[in-house]
């Protein structure tokens, strides 16, 4: 810029302020941004105190200075305007807004300097200004207009005026801004609650809504997809959280429910939503051990959500993971293996290391590993998810408690008892302090210390245990809970280790009644308590008792897992065991 | 008498208002009919969505009349739809948009506008509904039951704390960042429910996504279109312009939003080239439309004829800057006024108006760079800059400088008063 002389300066200084002046006068109740620009504090503090003179007593005169670490214009005049009842009632008012030279341009560490900090909320707030019904004057200087304009570009296209004063004099530079400044500390990571309350609507009011779509707008219409799959997310979630008043009906009506969803969700083209309920529609088959319908529907889940998202999303490695465990259920390890490593590598890539996902996907991978008796290959990835499950999760979470069984379990599965039990404890007692009395988990994790006792022949000790655990089930799952099955078979199993054969018969019993009533014909787990039961009949010598029931468990796990699979092939040995001490006993 | 004078550019002056006409009594006053081919367009969009679930774009030059339109648009179809219009900037602090909170912010604003309205909603659902978002954003819920009142306040509170509150942005985020289905199953839960009870499909409007920063629109739109599309409901966008140049973002869109972007345009005064030509006429149509809008709100004894016209072409068709010259030179009139308070006849003339231009050529001028200038050079020349994606060159057009006309081809020209700053450096 050319250098002005002082008479030049001088007379554009005071059209500029006659300009401030009469806009101010002009904006009656009205937000008036209006921008004054000057390097001279001294300058500038005589041109404030002039124009509010000049128009007092009619135009009552406001000061508002922002503050260092506070700097929202928006938020400053509203607690001006909140204090005063004279601005409250919209009396004509000039606000005189300083302070904004303050604020440091330097980012000193932080993501953002305090100017771009400031810039933001102006750029941001400009909206919330409409409240304030006066003629606002922000004062700044020559190099916080640049930026300004720059980086407010909403809040300067709304500016009503830009009045320039210079300074007749040169300032020296001030002082330099060499405040130390604090690093501030992230606050810890807030932890994941589990299965939070999902808060969903009653069941009869989203009936009734869902019956009135139907009717007034057709079975067709759009929002029904989203209803439809919120029914049956209620009834899964009832299921599995043992709230079922029918458990085997409420499955049929999640997977009917999910079911009409995925037939709209298809006509839609909604593929993120398709996708979601076919992976719920599996996990209910699932529930029921229809592996074979499960199948398909995690393949076609994890093919449409291959094509619609990125590679590394969480939702693959769910897929990823979901079909994996069925793979691992149905024995076939070679397959299931490539996924793990996959829903793994994807947590790694997308979470920080220590996240409580990496730790699942850890957890499952080596669940898989023990099922394969690559014992040694489990135990480190267990005690890692273990380690980073002691850091991100507090000692007594229920998390915690299911790592520490799962890593007991794979000590059992070695026969490393006695490093086994103090895990096994250790998990009872974190769920103890973290569960309600009756929950499932601590039944689950009571069995499986009990199992560890039988395993070592601790007969005694193992009783009230399984007793505790049936005792929970009973209590907490409805009467063809699958869990009670399986707490009943346990009881039973340890009964006939101890020669209690009478004892160990109804249980056994009751367990395979439960299985035929809540699952269906050809569930892996109706396979192995028939085993069970037939096992029982052989060691008491009741042969024609056994035979059928080895013959159709062979058969269902047959169907279910494929021949091959080491339960199949068990009930196979199994049935020839009994063949062998038939033929023995005609021998004799 | 001087204090009519004075009185009439007060008034004048106080007309000229750079901010939206968002409410009722301001639209009768001063709404121009012009841009219906716009709201037209919208409104096929919105009417011909086949499962109603159509997602618009809307986007447009900084101060051409999108949030206006979209003010008036929205009062429109009102007796047809059930009509959610919001600012995200009212909703959620800048730094913290992300589609996440975009989504949360309908569900609130949906309840909030049902609450309004006193759409019938079964107890039941109501208390489900208030309890999901009472625990979402961490308030006590004992302090809620289903009363009617009750609701409202809640939504206030809410919407306040999202507003204010970066700790309960962060739950949100945290909570649903890996279950976005979760939230939009709840949205359209809440959109069926208002639906069913108010016999009207929903329409939300989000204003002011175009205010974001590029950056920040980048994160919002490239990786989370789909989930700012999968709601179940119609839903107009407001996008930057710049992102239509974004040869990634453009086409992606395209595709999740099914090609429906709707652009408002800045007001055409001359076909290309049209305007370096000696004595070069304006055309018609669009010269009047600006001159009606300058004619609403200031009256015709305070400015020439001639310097009307004049402003319409300093304006570059761009509402807002026509407002603000007018606006400039109603400043400099009664600035005379002040100085002469004895003079009884003042009007807008040529000389006036050269005082305002030159004023608000300063503003243009104060960030412009030499990249910048060499970019504004080319486009003036060529009617298109060398690189069209380049940052520079989006800033510009965001900020004005350089404006986007619409044929059958897209072309760009400088701002009528940036021409003279280029005059003014030698550059042309």
């Amino acid at each position: 810029m050319k250098t002005k002389d002082i008479v030049e300066i001088e007379v554009q200084n005071q059209e500029n302020y006659d300009n401030l002046l009469v806009s101010i006068e002009a904006s009656d109740r009205k937000l008036s941004l209006l921008i004054a620009v000057c390097d001279d504090s001294n300058l500038r503090d005589q041109i404030i105190a002039r124009y509010e003179a000049e128009l007092a007593p009619e135009i009552r005169p406001y000061r508002v200075t922002l503050a260092r670490g506070e700097p929202s214009l928006r938020s400053a005049i509203s607690q001006l305007v909140e204090k005063d009842e004279y601005l409250k009632n919209c009396g004509r008012a000039v606000l005189t807004v300083t302070g904004v030279e303050q604020f440091y341009f330097l980012k000193l560490g932080a993501e953002r300097s305090e100017q771009e900090i400031f810039f933001g909320y102006l750029q941001w707030t400009r909206e919330g200004l409409r409240e304030f019904p006066y003629p606002i004057v922000l004062w700044v200087t020559n190099q916080i207009l640049v930026s300004l304009s720059k980086k407010a570009p909403d809040f300067w296209s709304w500016r009503k005026g830009v009045f320039r004063f210079e300074s007749k004099k040169t300032n020296a530079v001030l002082s330099t801004e060499a405040h130390s400044f604090h690093q501030f500390l992230n606050g810890d990571e807030s932890l994941k609650h589990d299965q939070a309350d999902p808060y969903f609507l009653p069941l009869e009011d989203l009936q009734q809504l869902i019956q009135q779509i139907e009717q007034e707008r057709g079975v067709k219409d759009p929002s029904l997809a989203t209803l439809y799959a919120r029914m049956g997310e209620i009834y899964k979630r009832r299921v599995e959280q043992g709230e079922a008043l029918d458990y085997k009906q409420e499955q049929d009506l999640g997977i009917e429910y999910f079911r009409k969803a995925a037939d709209l969700q298809t006509g839609l083209g909604l593929e993120a939503d398709l996708s979601n309920s076919l992976d719920n529609l599996a996990s209910l088959y699932w529930l029921q051990g229809r592996y074979t319908e499960a199948e398909p529907l995690l393949l076609q889940a994890l093919e449409i959500d291959r094509r619609v998202l990125p590679d590394d999303h969480p939702e693959l490695a769910k897929h990823f993971n979901n079909l994996a465990n069925l793979y691992l259920l149905q024995g076939r390890y070679t397959e299931a293996e490539p996924l793990y490593l996959q829903a793994l590598e994807i947590a790694r890539r997308t979470l920080p290391d220590d996240h409580p996902d990496v730790a699942t996907r850890l957890n499952n991978l080596a669940g898989l590993y023990e099922s394969q008796g690559r014992y040694s290959e489990a135990e480190p990835l267990l005690l890692q998810a273990l380690e980073i499950h002691r850091y991100a999760l507090p000692d007594d979470h229920r998390q915690l408690a299911g790592h520490l069984n799962n890593l007991a379990s794979l000590y059992r599965s070695q026969g490393r008892y006695s490093e086994a039990e103090p895990l096994f404890l250790q998990a009872v007692e974190i769920d103890r302090r973290a569960l309600p009395d009756d929950h499932r988990q601590l039944a689950g994790h009571l069995n499986n210390l009990a199992n560890l006792y039988r395993s070592q022949g601790r007969y005694s000790e193992a009783e009230p245990l399984y007793l505790q655990a049936l005792e929970i089930v009973r209590h907490a799952l409805p009467d063809d809970h699958l869990d009670l099955a399986i707490s009943l078979d346990n009881l039973a199993s340890l009964y006939r280790s101890q020669g209690r054969y009478s004892e160990a018969e109804p249980l056994f019993l009751q367990a395979v009644e439960i299985d035929r009533r809540a699952l269906p014909d050809d569930h892996r787990q109706l396979a192995g308590h028939l085993n069970k039961l037939a096992n029982l009949y052989r060691s008491q010598g009741r042969y024609s008792e056994a035979e059928p029931l080895y013959m159709e468990a062979l058969e269902i796990s047959d169907r279910a897992l494929g021949s091959n699979h080491p339960q199949t092939i068990a009930i196979r040995d199994n049935l020839g065991i009994l063949h062998n001490e038939l033929s023995d006993r005609l021998n004799k | 008498m001087s204090e009519d004078l004075l009185k009439a550019f007060q008034e004048a002056y106080r007309n000229l208002e750079l901010l939206p006409l968002l409410d009722q009594r301001e639209l009768d006053k001063f709404r121009v009919d012009f841009g219906h081919e716009i709201i037209e367009e919208l409104e096929q969009l919105v009417e011909d969505s086949p499962s109603g679930d159509g997602k618009i774009i809307f986007t447009g030059h900084r101060g051409c009349g999108k949030s206006t339109l979209l003010a008036e648009f929205s009062r429109y179809c009102s007796d047809r739809y059930f009509v959610v219009f919001f600012s995200i900037s009212d909703t959620i602090e800048m730094s913290d948009v992300n589609h996440i909170n975009i989504l949360f912010a309908i569900a609130v604003k949906l309840m909030e506008e049902a609450e309004k309205h006193q759409v019938q909603i079964p107890d039941s659902t109501k208390k489900t509904f208030y309890r999901w978002f009472a625990t979402k954003t961490r308030i006590e819920e004992e302090k809620f039951s289903a009363e009617s009142s009750v609701g409202f306040d809640l939504f206030k509170l809410i919407s306040g704390k999202l507003k204010a509150d970066a700790a309960v942005r962060n739950e949100i985020k945290q909570e649903f960042e890996r279950k976005i289905s979760e939230l939009v199953e709840r949205i359209n839960e809440i959109a069926a429910v208002i639906t069913m009870s108010s016999k009207k499909e929903v329409l939300v409007i989000i204003d002011d996504l175009d205010k974001l920063e590029l950056s920040r629109v980048n994160d919002i739109y490239r990786d989370n279109i789909k989930a700012l599309c999968w709601p179940q409901f119609r839903i107009i966008y407001t996008i930057p312009i710049a992102v239509l140049r974004d040869k990634f973002l453009r086409p992606l869109i395209e595709t999740e939003t099914n090609d429906q972007i709707v652009v408002m345009p800045v007001i055409k005064l001359f076909e290309k080239g049209a305007s370096r030509q000696p004595n070069a006429v304006p055309r018609q149509e669009a010269s009047e439309i600006l001159c009606q809008i300058l004619k609403k709100r200031i009256s015709e004894q305070l400015l020439e004829p001639e310097a009307a016209d004049k402003i319409v072409l300093q304006s570059g068709g761009v509402l807002r800057e026509l407002i603000r010259l007018a606006n400039e030179c109603c400043r400099i009139c009664l600035r005379l006024i002040r100085r002469q308070p004895e003079q009884l006849d003042l009007k807008i003339d040529d000389e006036i108006l050269d005082k305002a231009v030159n004023n608000i050529r300063n503003d243009f001028a104060i960030p412009l760079g030499k990249t910048d200038y060499a970019i504004l050079q080319t486009t003036y020349e060529q009617f298109i800059p060398d690189d069209p994606k380049q940052p520079e060159f989006l800033d510009l057009l965001h900020g004005l400088y350089v404006l986007e006309y619409r044929n059958r081809q897209n072309w760009y020209d400088v701002h009528p008063i940036v021409i003279d700053l280029l005059r003014e450096q030698g550059l042309i």
